[in-house]
C-alpha cells in the first residue's frame, strides 16, 4: 500500500497518487474534493464510479463509496447505481481514451438518458498508462507512439458531442484552474441531471505540446464575454471555437428535464433499494392467462 | 397415431399473418379441455413474408415436446403444401384455402384433402384476411368434434384490449369455419377430441415466460436488455408486467451497457438480471469478468440459437454451453444452469437469484429458442419452498484505523465477506475491477493476490453443494442410459414413453447444473450404465466432452443435432430401438 494521506482537512483522501509530479489529476483530484467538501457532503455519501486510465487510479485516492469498473464502461454502471439508489450522488470520473474511445457510446446514449450523475472526463489527449499513446481528443498531426506520422483523424469535440446527444449540462474546465474547475463540479453536482465537466489536463510525461503553459495562453472564461448558458444555439458556437487559438471554459448549457430515474414508475415513492423484498412475490395473478 | 396417441395439428402459410396465435389458442382451448399439449413454431428471420407454420401436438397422456408426423394440416398457400403434404400421416387430413389454391392439390392418394375457401368465407363477413386463421381454427374443431366454448373464452381474453369488434371478429370467423366444415366435409374426421372430466387446471406457457415469471417472484427489481431472438419476449413480458410488481425494465442501446447498468444497479443493492442471446452474451463477456472480481450479483440468461455468429437467428442449438462455462479472460467460478422445461425455468430462478447473492457471483441460466419460445403443458407454478436469501449485507461494521475503510473484500473460509451497499452510514470501500486488497485498493502484491484469487475461487466449493442434482428419469437399471441436458429433455422423455409402451426399458440422466459439475453425482447414475448415449443439440458434443474431463467417463454414443431443428421423440425413440434390439 502506498504511504496513507489522509487528514482531517482531507476527508475524501485515501492513499497519496501516484500520478506523476506536476500531473493535472492532481488539480482535479483537489478541485473534486473541495467541491465535496464544499458541498458538506461525507464520504459515506458519495458514490464514485471510475473508468479505467490515469484518471481511473483515483479509485486509490479517493475515500468513499466506489466502482473501479471496465475500460470505457463507468457510466451504465453509474446509471444502474441511480436506478437502484436514486438518491446517492453519483460522480464518474473517466479519461479521454476511456469515454470517449472505448465508451464513446455509452457517452452518448448516457447523455440522452439524463440520469443524475456527474461526468468528469480527464481530457489529456493522449493514454498515459499504455505510455503515451494520442486519444480521441488529440488534434490532427499530433504525433505519437502510435501514430509516428501525425493523428490522422478529426478529434472528437466532448462538448460539442454532448450538445448535440441532448445532455443537460455541458461545461468544460481547466486542471491549472481549481478554482473554476471547483466551482463546475459544484454546479454539476446541484444539476439534476447528466453533467458533463470536461476537464483538459496536462499530461506532463507524454503531451508536451498541450502544456500548462499552451492552456494558459488560450484558455479564457464564458462569464467574462457574458455567455447565456441557457441559449443552446450561442452554446453550439462556443463550443467550434478552434482551440488551437481559444479554449472557452466555464458552463456552456445548462437547463432542466426529466431524469431516467424521474421516468420509472417503480421510483416515484421509494428508491428501488428500499423496496428489496424478503419474502417470495406472489405471482398467482400472473398465471391466470396460461390456464 | 403413435403409442401416445398423439394428435399433431399444424398450420402453414405466410410469417406474419397470424399463425403463432391461432396454434396458442388451439393449444390452450385443448389444455382447458385437460389434455396435454405442446405448442411449436418455426419461421424464418424476417417480419412479413417468407414460409412460417405453427403446430400443436395435443395427447390424453403427458406429452413434453413436438412431433414431425402431421394429422391434420391446413394450408393457407399453395407452396405450402408442397413443402409440407409429406409430413401428413397415413390417411391424414389437407384442409387447404380453395381460393389460393388451383385445381386439386397434388398429395399422395392416401391423403384426404378438404378444400375451404377460407378467403372468400372471411371476405363475405366482412373480416380482414389476417382472420382467415381463425376460419381454419373453426374447421379444425368442427372435425374434432370439440365445442367452440372455451376457444371463444380464450379469443375473449386475449383480445379485450383490442376492442370489442376485433373479438366480435373472431367469433364470426370461428362460427362460419365450423359451420362450413360442417356442412362440406368429404367424411367423418378420423379423430375425435371431447373435454375430458373433471380436468386438473394445468398451464401452457413457454420458458421466456417462465423464466420472467420465476424472476418476479424472486424479487428481481431491474430488468435491462438489447432485444435478441430468441430472448426478446422476456424483454416484452417483464416491461408489461414488471411496474406492477415494483421493477425497473429498460432497452438499453447495447449488451454491453445492458451488463454494466445491472452490474451498478446490484452493486448499490437490488436484484439485477439481464437477457440474451448467443451474439449479445459475446458482448457481455467482459461484464461476466467484472461481476466476478467486483463480487457483484447478477443473473445472466442466454437463450440459444444457433451460431456460429449470427447463425439461423430463429431456429435453436445447445452448442453455447462450452461458451459460457469459459467466457472471460481469467480464473473465477462459473455458475451455469440449463433448466430443462418450463417448470424448472421457474424454479431455477429464484435459485440463481439467491446463489448469485449468497456468493456474491454471476449466474448464467442457459436456454435455447426450442425451450424459451414452444409453449409446454405444466402445473401451476408453486412458491413453496421459494425462499429469498439475499446473503451477507451489512449495514454496521467496524472500519480500518488508519484508512478509515470497511474491510469488504476480508479473506473468509466460504470466500463470501459481508458487503455494505453504498450510501450505508460509516463503511465506505472500493469494488474494484483491478485485482485489490480486502478494502478493495488496487493491489499487485503477491500474497494479495493469491489471497484474493483464492477467496474468490474457494466460492465454488459452496456453490456446488446448492445446485439441482442430476435427475434420472426411468427405471433404475435399464438397456441403454440416454444422457441429455437443459431443452432435450422433453424429448427424450416422451421417447421414454413411446418405448415404455412397447416393453424397452431405456432411462434416461438430465443434468440442469452444468458448471460447477455435479461429478460425483453423475458417476453413480452413468457408472453402472449398461449402455449410454449422449443427445444434445451441438455438432462437437461439447456436454459429452464435458462430462469426460469432470468424470473420466467416456461417453463416445451420441446423437448430434445442429441443424437448427429441436430433437423429435418418435426419431430419438427409433434411434434408442437400434441400440437395444
Amino acid at each position: 500500500m502506498a504511504k496513507p494521506a489522509p487528514s482531517p482537512s482531507k476527508p475524501f483522501a485515501s492513499q497519496h497518487p501516484t500520478w506523476c509530479p506536476g500531473c493535472g489529476d492532481f488539480g482535479i483530484w483537489n478541485a473534486l474534493q473541495r467541491s465535496l467538501r464544499r458541498l458538506k457532503l461525507k464520504p459515506d455519501q458519495v458514490t464514485f464510479v471510475f473508468g479505467i486510465g490515469c484518471s481511473g487510479n483515483m479509485v486509490n485516492f479517493i475515500k468513499a463509496y466506489g466502482f473501479h469498473g471496465l475500460h470505457g464502461r463507468p457510466l451504465p454502471v453509474a446509471e444502474g447505481i441511480r436506478l437502484a439508489n436514486h438518491r446517492l450522488p453519483v460522480i464518474v470520473v473517466g479519461g479521454d481514451g476511456d469515454g470517449l474511445g472505448e465508451g464513446i457510446g455509452h457517452f452518448l446514449h448516457t447523455a440522452r438518458s439524463n440520469p443524475n450523475i456527474t461526468y468528469i472526463i480527464h481530457d489529456n489527449q493522449v493514454y498515459g498508462l499504455t505510455k503515451g499513446q494520442h486519444s480521441p481528443t488529440a488534434e490532427r498531426g499530433f504525433i505519437s507512439p502510435s501514430a509516428p506520422l501525425g493523428v490522422q483523424e478529426e478529434p472528437v469535440n466532448p462538448v460539442a458531442l454532448a450538445l448535440a446527444s441532448g445532455a443537460s449540462f455541458v461545461s468544460r474546465g481547466f486542471a491549472g484552474d481549481v478554482a473554476g474547475l471547483e466551482e463546475l463540479v459544484v454546479r454539476g453536482i446541484q444539476h439534476e441531471g447528466f453533467a458533463l465537466v470536461d476537464a483538459l489536463q496536462p499530461c506532463v510525461t507524454y503531451n508536451w505540446h498541450n502544456s500548462y503553459h499552451w492552456y494558459y495562453q488560450r484558455v479564457y472564461n464564458l462569464d467574462s464575454v457574458g455567455h447565456d448558458s441557457k441559449n443552446f444555439v450561442a452554446a453550439w458556437e462556443r463550443a467550434q471555437e478552434n482551440m488551437a487559438e481559444k479554449i472557452p471554459l466555464g458552463v456552456f448549457y445548462a437547463r432542466s428535464r426529466p431524469t431516467i430515474e424521474s421516468q420509472q414508475p417503480a421510483l416515484a415513492r421509494r428508491t428501488l433499494v428500499e423496496q428489496q423484498p424478503s419474502q417470495p412475490i406472489d405471482i398467482s395473478k400472473l398465471l391466470t392467462p396460461y390456464q | 397415431m403413435d403409442s401416445l396417441e398423439v394428435f399433431n395439428w399444424k398450420i402453414c402459410g405466410v410469417g406474419g399473418s397470424g399463425l403463432q396465435a391461432v396454434s396458442n389458442i388451439l393449444g390452450r382451448t385443448l389444455v382447458r379441455g385437460g389434455y396435454s399439449v405442446h405448442v411449436y413454431d418455426e419461421f424464418p428471420s424476417i417480419i412479413k413474408g417468407g414460409l412460417s407454420t405453427g403446430q400443436v401436438a395435443v395427447s390424453s397422456r403427458t406429452i413434453r415436446s413436438h412431433r414431425t408426423t402431421v394429422q391434420l394440416l391446413v394450408c393457407l398457400t399453395e407452396e405450402s403444401i408442397k413443402l409440407h403434404a409429406g409430413e401428413l400421416s397415413p390417411n391424414g387430413w389437407l384442409v387447404y384455402d380453395s381460393d389460393v389454391v388451383s385445381g386439386a392439390p397434388m398429395v399422395r392418394p392416401d391423403v384426404v384433402s378438404f378444400g375451404v375457401p377460407l378467403t372468400s368465407i372471411t371476405r363475405e363477413i366482412g373480416a380482414e384476411r389476417l382472420l382467415r386463421n381463425t376460419v381454419a381454427l373453426g374447421v379444425t374443431l368442427d372435425l374434432l368434434g370439440y365445442p367452440l366454448t372455451d376457444t371463444k373464452k380464450i379469443i375473449a381474453a386475449e383480445y379485450e384490449g383490442k376492442g370489442h369488434q376485433l373479438v366480435e371478429g373472431n367469433y364470426r370467423a370461428l362460427a362460419v369455419g365450423a359451420e362450413y366444415a360442417h356442412a362440406h366435409a368429404p367424411k367423418k374426421f378420423p379423430v375425435a377430441l371431447h373435454q375430458l372430466h373433471n380436468p386438473q387446471p394445468r398451464m401452457l406457457i413457454p420458458g421466456n415466460d417462465a423464466l420472467s415469471i420465476g424472476a418476479l417472484a424472486a424479487g428481481c427489481s431491474l430488468y435491462v436488455a438489447y432485444p435478441m431472438t430468441p430472448s426478446s419476449s422476456i424483454l416484452t413480458y417483464l416491461v408489461k408486467h414488471g411496474p406492477d410488481y415494483g421493477m425497473v425494465v429498460r432497452q438499453l442501446p447495447d449488451e454491453i451497457a445492458v451488463i454494466n447498468q445491472a452490474i451498478g444497479a446490484s452493486f448499490a443493492g437490488v436484484r439485477a438480471m439481464v437477457g440474451t442471446s448467443g451474439g449479445g452474451f459475446s458482448l457481455m463477456v467482459e461484464g461476466l469478468g467484472l461481476a466476478a472480481m467486483t463480487e457483484t450479483p447478477l443473473v445472466i440468461i442466454n437463450a440459444q440459437r444457433p451460431g456460429p455468429s449470427t447463425g439461423l437467428p430463429t431456429w435453436t442449438e445447445q452448442a453455447d454451453l462450452r461458451f459460457v462455462m469459459h467466457a472471460s479472460q481469467g480464473d473465477f467460478p462459473r455458475v451455469v444452469l440449463a433448466p430443462g422445461d418450463p417448470n424448472e425455468c421457474f424454479t431455477i430462478m429464484p435459485l440463481a437469484f439467491n446463489i448469485a447473492d449468497r456468493y456474491q457471483t454471476p449466474v448464467i441460466v442457459l436456454t435455447d429458442k426450442y425451450l424459451a419460445e414452444s409453449w409446454f403443458t405444466t402445473e401451476p407454478f408453486s412458491l413453496s419452498g421459494v425462499k429469498i436469501d439475499r446473503g451477507q449485507i451489512v449495514k454496521r461494521g467496524k472500519v480500518d484505523e488508519q484508512t478509515g475503510m470497511y474491510r469488504r473484500y476480508a479473506d473468509a473460509p466460504s470466500g463470501v465477506s459481508p458487503r455494505p451497499l453504498p450510501g450505508t452510514p460509516g463503511l465506505p470501500f472500493m469494488a474494484n475491477s483491478d485485482e485489490h486488497d480486502q478494502f478493495g485498493l488496487s493491489n499487485e502484491e503477491a500474497d494479495v493476490r493469491i489471497t484474493q484469487q483464492n477467496k474468490r475461487l474457494r466460492k465454488i466449493k459452496g456453490i456446488a453443494e446448492e445446485l439441482p442434482k442430476p435427475s434420472r428419469y426411468g427405471p433404475k437399471l435399464a438397456d441403454l442410459t440416454v444422457i441429455c441436458w437443459g431443452s432435450s429433455k422433453g424429448p427424450v422423455l416422451d421417447a421414454l414413453d413411446l418405448l415404455a409402451a412397447d416393453g424397452l426399458t431405456v432411462n434416461a440422466v438430465h443434468v440442469q447444473a452444468l458448471s460447477p459439475f455435479p461429478t460425483q453425482e453423475f458417476r453413480n447414475l452413468v457408472s453402472p450404465a449398461q449402455r449410454t448415449v449422449v443427445v444434445e443439440g451441438n455438432a462437437a458434443g461439447q456436454f459429452a466432452g464435458l462430462a469426460l474431463e469432470q468424470t473420466g467417463i467416456e461417453l463416445a454414443d451420441r446423437i448430434l443435432r445442429f441443424d437448427g431443428r429441436p430433437f423429435e421423440p418418435t426419431e430419438l425413440a427409433d434411434a434408442f430401438r437400434q441400440r437395444v434390439k
